[in-house]
């Protein structure tokens, strides 16, 4: 995997207006995940296409944030790179990628396999898959403890018990003893909660952890989740396509359409007010409990990885798009109580909205 | 809602499905769906719902013919589904049609779209000079233009896919149409589309529609009544709003609070009700009635008998022992 980080970029306005203008050169007070700038993208057989274009995100100690997007938006390659988990075929670039304090580009392998499950844990949408069928959970559980902390065996197994009872297994020695098969989906999912936990990690990634879920287990997995972030102050990224998940667990919420963040903010204010007609059409295409108005629908669908619109991607759904989208990509612009938005139309100085917006949130 | 005066066009009268299973090398029977009876009037769209493994799809295919049950009956227009030599009548299993969850698993993908909508008319019979204009015009009808029915299901997008699925279900017009949960393989943004469609074909052709789905905002939407149902049986049947508004069963009540909203400022104020444990094992399902291990608000009496389908005020049936007193 090639890693080089951008040189000689332009500078732009900072995208996390919420961090306070000295904090941007300070280093003292290291955010749980800062991501500047980053581009992924994907050697294929016909060519290089970009996946992810330009993310900015940060999380501050104790905040949850959501990355919300559809298929192929580029939610999940945006948060397997902040671990460089991606295959071969995938190029990270960025201008700052700082997960837990590390600096993740720079880093080796033998150092970057000492921050992975340690400061910076993750949790898979299946759990089935993420565990060894062939290893006992016990295994599993202690191997990155020993690893990690240094424990012996039989601390390590003290820990084990101790963290799959502070995930809600009502039988921790016993399910130490049980291969994955044995358990429930939802029992999985605490296990692979409680690996996650066990080297008290700082920075929480988690890749639609309830999708593989029924509706019940998903809402004890989302109050277990919420419950130890609170707990830990852990710095939570999580990944999902529904909107109703994030409602239940964020602070923040991102919104993702053909590798871009188009809008982030608060949760409540983005959902009471959103500035973007994604995010709009989105919202307003959830049922509702009135049966005589038709849903409003978004024609089209999204749009493959090689057949990415120019200018706005979202152009050619969008019932608001004037000429200058077809043209121009709009950037993230400031729409007040941290709330950004990238859109030509919506945009707070809409018609001069294709320059660069002036530091918002930076030095004035 | 289900009012006498509507005849019912289709009945599914308790229905029992027993698989054999081997759980290590022992024999079992999984109860998928042990006693279910259904009802649907015409035009009207019943929804299905509950957690997976509840046995709402089997009941789907038992109603379509794809599955035999082990027990029970499914009569359409006063014609039973499966004759008395155990045989399925054709002539009524043409009339009962399925959309199913996945389009790309459902769809042949070296047909055409064309093709695999026309192919339920080729079997049936329709003369080949009828079949090309019928095509196209089931293509219009759910919203595909001639061009999208010369591609193969791997250039389509999901909710295209899904649109020839449902052409192809639309095809020797049927009766009844099952939808085994037809929107949950697609994008989010494409959901709309799908369901605005089904809604339209149901109303326009007064198609009587079984909504199968774990999507309760969708079933809410789209359905006039809801049967809930968990571990084989329907433990609650009513109308949408009575169901969704007013839930007597307590599962019906923990699997609404278990759907997240899309509304921060619902979902940060409200004080849901988390179900514990998981669903159990149908093939050694608990004594009585099955949810008293999960259930909130269980009593003594609900390990000891499984609680009956009552009447709970107009066109609402329950099945829980809590009900059963409060009416007494």
């Amino acid at each position: 995997m090639t890693t080089t980080p951008l040189t000689g970029h332009v500078d732009r306005a900072t995208t996390a207006p919420h961090t306070p203008a000295t904090a941007a050169t300070a280093t003292s007070v290291a955010p749980g995940l800062r991501v500047r700038d980053l581009h992924v993208s994907f050697a294929l057989d016909d060519g290089t296409y970009p996946v992810v274009s330009g993310v900015d995100l940060t999380l501050q100690p104790g905040e949850r944030m959501a990355l919300v997007g559809e298929s192929g938006s580029g939610k999940t390659v945006t948060i397997l790179s902040l671990l460089r988990l991606l295959p071969g075929m995938a190029r990270i670039e960025a201008r700052e990628l700082l997960v837990a304090g590390h600096d993740v580009l720079a880093l080796d392998e033998r150092r970057l396999a000492g921050v992975r499950g340690k400061d910076v844990a993750m949790i898979f949408q299946d759990p089935m898959s993420s565990l060894n069928p062939v290893l006992r959970i016990e295994r599993q559980m202690t191997a990155p403890m020993r690893r990690h902390l240094g424990l012996s065996t039989k601390e390590a197994r003290e820990q084990a018990a101790t963290l799959l009872g502070r995930v809600g297994i009502p039988d921790p020695a016993r399910c130490l003893r049980a291969y994955p098969h044995e358990l429930s989906g939802g029992m999985r999912q605490r296990v692979m909660i409680a690996i996650a936990l066990a080297c008290r990690p700082r920075v929480l990634l988690a890749d639609e952890p309830t999708t593989a879920l029924d509706v019940t287990i998903q809402a004890q997995i989302i109050r277990l989740l919420t419950e130890l972030c609170d707990d830990l102050g852990l710095v939570c990224l999580l990944v999902t396509h529904d909107l109703g998940v994030v409602a239940r667990f964020a602070h923040r919420v991102a919104v993702m359409y053909a590798g871009r963040v188009v809008e982030e903010g608060p949760v409540r204010d983005v959902f009471a007010r959103p500035r973007h007609p994604y995010t709009r059409a989105l919202l307003a295409s959830m049922p509702t409990t009135d049966r005589q108005a038709s849903l409003r629908q978004i024609d089209g669908a999204p749009p493959g990885l090689r057949a990415r619109a120019g200018g706005c991607a979202f152009h050619p759904r969008c019932p608001t798009a004037v000429d200058i989208c077809r043209v121009g990509v709009p950037e993230l612009a400031d729409h007040g109580s941290q709330h950004l938005a990238a859109c030509h139309v919506t945009a707070p100085d809409a018609g001069a909205s294709t320059q660069r917006p002036c530091a918002q949130g930076g030095v004035s | 809602m289900a009012d006498k005066a509507t005849s019912p066009v289709l009945e599914a009268d308790d229905l029992v499905k027993h698989f054999a299973v081997r759980v290590n090398g022992m024999k079992r029977t999984v109860r998928a769906v042990d006693g279910v009876s259904l009802r649907l009037d015409r035009g009207r769209c019943l929804g299905l719902v509950g957690e997976s493994g509840c046995g709402k799809t089997t009941t789907g295919r038992l109603i379509v013919g794809l599955d035999e049950p082990t027990s029970g009956h499914v009569v359409l227009d006063g014609e039973p589904l499966h004759r008395l030599n155990g045989r399925i009548s054709r002539t009524v299993r043409r009339r009962i049609q399925m959309v199913f969850q996945d389009p790309l698993a459902s769809l042949d993908p070296r047909m055409t779209a064309a093709q695999s909508v026309a192919e339920p008319l080729r079997v049936s019979g329709v003369p080949r000079r009828e079949i090309a204009s019928r095509v196209g015009e089931l293509l219009r009808r759910v919203g595909l233009d001639d061009d999208i029915g010369k591609r193969r299901p791997g250039a389509l997008s999901g909710g295209q896919r899904q649109r020839v699925g449902i052409a192809r279900a639309l095809a020797l017009e049927p009766a009844v149409l099952v939808a085994d949960e037809p929107t949950s393989a697609l994008d989010v943004s494409v959901r709309a589309q799908v369901v605005n469609l089904l809604r339209d074909l149901q109303r326009e052709l007064s198609l009587t529609m079984l909504f199968i789905s774990h999507d309760l905002s969708t079933v809410r939407y789209l359905c006039d009544e809801v049967a809930v149902m968990y571990l084989g049986r329907i433990v609650e049947y009513g109308p949408t709003d009575e169901v969704f508004d007013n839930p007597r069963h307590p599962y019906t009540r923990a699997l609404l609070d278990a759907v997240p909203v899309p509304d921060p400022v619902v979902e940060q104020t409200r004080a849901s009700l988390v179900l514990e444990g998981d669903v159990p094992d149908s093939s050694a399902p608990p004594s009585g009635c099955a949810f008293r291990t999960r259930c909130p608000r269980v009593m003594d009496a609900c390990a000891v008998e499984r609680p009956q389908l009552r009447s709970a005020g107009p066109g609402s049936l329950v099945a829980c022992h809590l009900a059963d007193r409060a009416r007494s």
